[in-house]
């Protein structure tokens, strides 16, 4: 009985990291679309209201959720206690602790945006926004592609090797 | 709302606007200091300088690049692209219409000034709003009921915006009129994200930031006001707006740089308008022990003077 149940313990854990795993895989794309989002939210805020940058962020964040919106939310309180610091110092105090399943060079292309980000008149700013949107949606076809190679295999991989384990221990 | 307190004023416009640095240094001011200081200078490799009537104080420490970088962030709110128009024409406006004028090296794009490119000094002109410095002025400026219109004239840092809000401030709330403001540098309501933060009265309508010219016309059409008020008129637009204005029966309450009836001569766009039948009085504003106080209010176009302050 003991067994059993310590048996069933290891399948479920296995499933569980696997699936775990998998849903790393699975985010990362659903993330960069809204990232996208946000980054064409802020970019009307700019081009058509003028609206200055932490209200812009603030208006970013109420149209995002999850994460991604949370984000921009820490960001826009970040920039509050900058106290003229600017918006890269700002990046560095919110990125750190952001729950995103975002890989390495999608965090690089946003710290890339905050070095431009404010500094230039309207067109500048419109200008640098649509460049890293076409950036975000190549980032996102990669993403969407080591979705569709990565995800199952994570959940497969879960679920075997639990067995796995199990049948080698028994 | 509008109990603007001094010290209010300094903790909650004036310090938030300026880096670490300068706050340290004019946080050892007095009370009466800071009552006095109408200009805080900042330039790179230079003490902060602060100034008040015809006196001035250096403020150690020495500032650096990096603070004026700061104080102009802060300024801006870290977004240059939402004043690149105010900083071409060499100031930004910020929250309680205290405004920031910047000089540095410009941008020139066919013959116009398009950015302000590099920015090496930084004049914060405390907004001041004495109620009641209108009142000696306001009873040359009403005839039965009706606002005659007006020019108020005075040298830069004279005083003119001050006495314009106040102006602008009793007819609304103790004359009664429905008046409308065209602030286009927002400096007369001290507008922040379209609400005016100075009182200009219960009956005042503002367009902020709009074109003088434009913003005259769109007052009258939407509006229906009685009386409007725009500050530093000058150019031809200005002059072709007003005469609209007057076309239509609103009354005019204006401001332009001069000394005097002389110098505003002077200056093409004035001298035609003081020459047609558009204004009926002129307020010279002159500086009495380092206050703006008023010097002469003159008729139209009789030119008889019907007040003379002793300066």
């Amino acid at each position: 009985m003991l067994r059993i149940l310590a048996a069933l313990l290891i399948i479920l854990s296995g499933t569980g990291l696997g699936f775990a795993m998998a849903e790393g895989f699975r985010r990362r794309p659903v993330q960069i679309r809204q990232l996208q989002f946000a980054l064409t939210v802020l970019g009307s805020e700019i081009r058509f209201r003028q609206t200055p940058l932490p209200q812009g962020l603030q208006a970013v964040a109420a149209a995002v959720s999850g994460p991604v919106g949370k984000l921009f939310a820490d960001l826009a309180a970040g920039l509050q206690e900058a106290d003229g610091r600017g918006v890269s110092w700002a990046w560095q105090q919110v990125k750190a602790d952001s729950k995103l399943a975002l890989a390495p060079e999608d965090l690089d292309l946003l710290e890339n945006l905050m070095l431009v980000l404010g500094a230039g008149n309207i067109q500048e700013q419109g200008r640098q926004l649509e460049l890293h949107l076409e950036h975000l949606h190549r980032l996102e076809r990669e993403a969407e592609r080591s979705r569709e190679s990565n995800e199952k295999i994570w959940r497969y991989l879960g679920v075997f090797s639990g067995f796995a384990l199990v049948l080698i221990l028994l | 709302m509008f109990s603007r307190h001094l010290e209010q004023v300094w903790q909650q416009e004036i310090l938030p606007m300026l880096a670490a640095k300068v706050r340290l240094a004019l946080r050892s001011l007095t009370v009466a200091e800071r009552e006095w200081v109408e200009e805080i200078r900042l330039r790179p490799h230079q003490p902060l300088r602060i100034r008040g009537g015809s006196a001035e104080k250096w403020l150690s420490p020495e500032l650096s690049p990096e603070d004026m970088l700061e104080t102009l962030n802060l300024l801006s709110q870290y977004s240059y692209y939402a004043f690149t128009q105010q900083l071409a024409r060499g100031y930004i406006t910020v929250a309680g219409g205290h405004r920031v004028g910047v000089a540095g090296r410009v941008a020139v794009e066919k013959g116009e000034v398009t950015a302000m490119a590099e920015i090496s000094s930084l004049n914060f002109r405390v907004a001041r709003q004495i109620p009641g410095v209108g009142k000696p002025a306001l009873p040359y400026l009403l005839d039965r009921g009706r606002v005659l219109n007006t020019l108020i004239l005075a040298s830069p840092g004279g005083g003119k915006t001050t006495l314009l809000r106040d102006l602008v401030r009793l007819l609304s709330d103790e004359v009664g009129l429905q008046v409308g403001v065209v602030d286009e540098r927002s400096e007369l309501a001290g507008c922040y994200r379209g609400i005016p933060q100075l009182d200009i009265g219960r009956r005042s309508d503002v367009l902020d930031a709009c074109p003088r010219d434009q913003g005259l016309l769109m007052l009258v059409r939407s509006m229906g006001p009685q009386v409007v008020a725009a500050d530093e008129i000058g150019r031809e637009a200005d002059a072709a707006a007003l005469e609209n204005v007057l076309a239509a029966g609103v009354a005019v309450l204006t401001t332009a740089h001069a000394r005097d009836l002389e110098e505003a001569r002077q200056r093409p766009v004035l001298r035609r308008l003081l020459a047609g039948s558009c204004f009926q009085r002129v307020v010279v504003l002159a500086r009495r022990q380092g206050r703006p106080a008023l010097a002469s209010v003159i008729e139209l176009p009789t030119e008889k003077s019907l007040y003379r302050g002793d300066l």
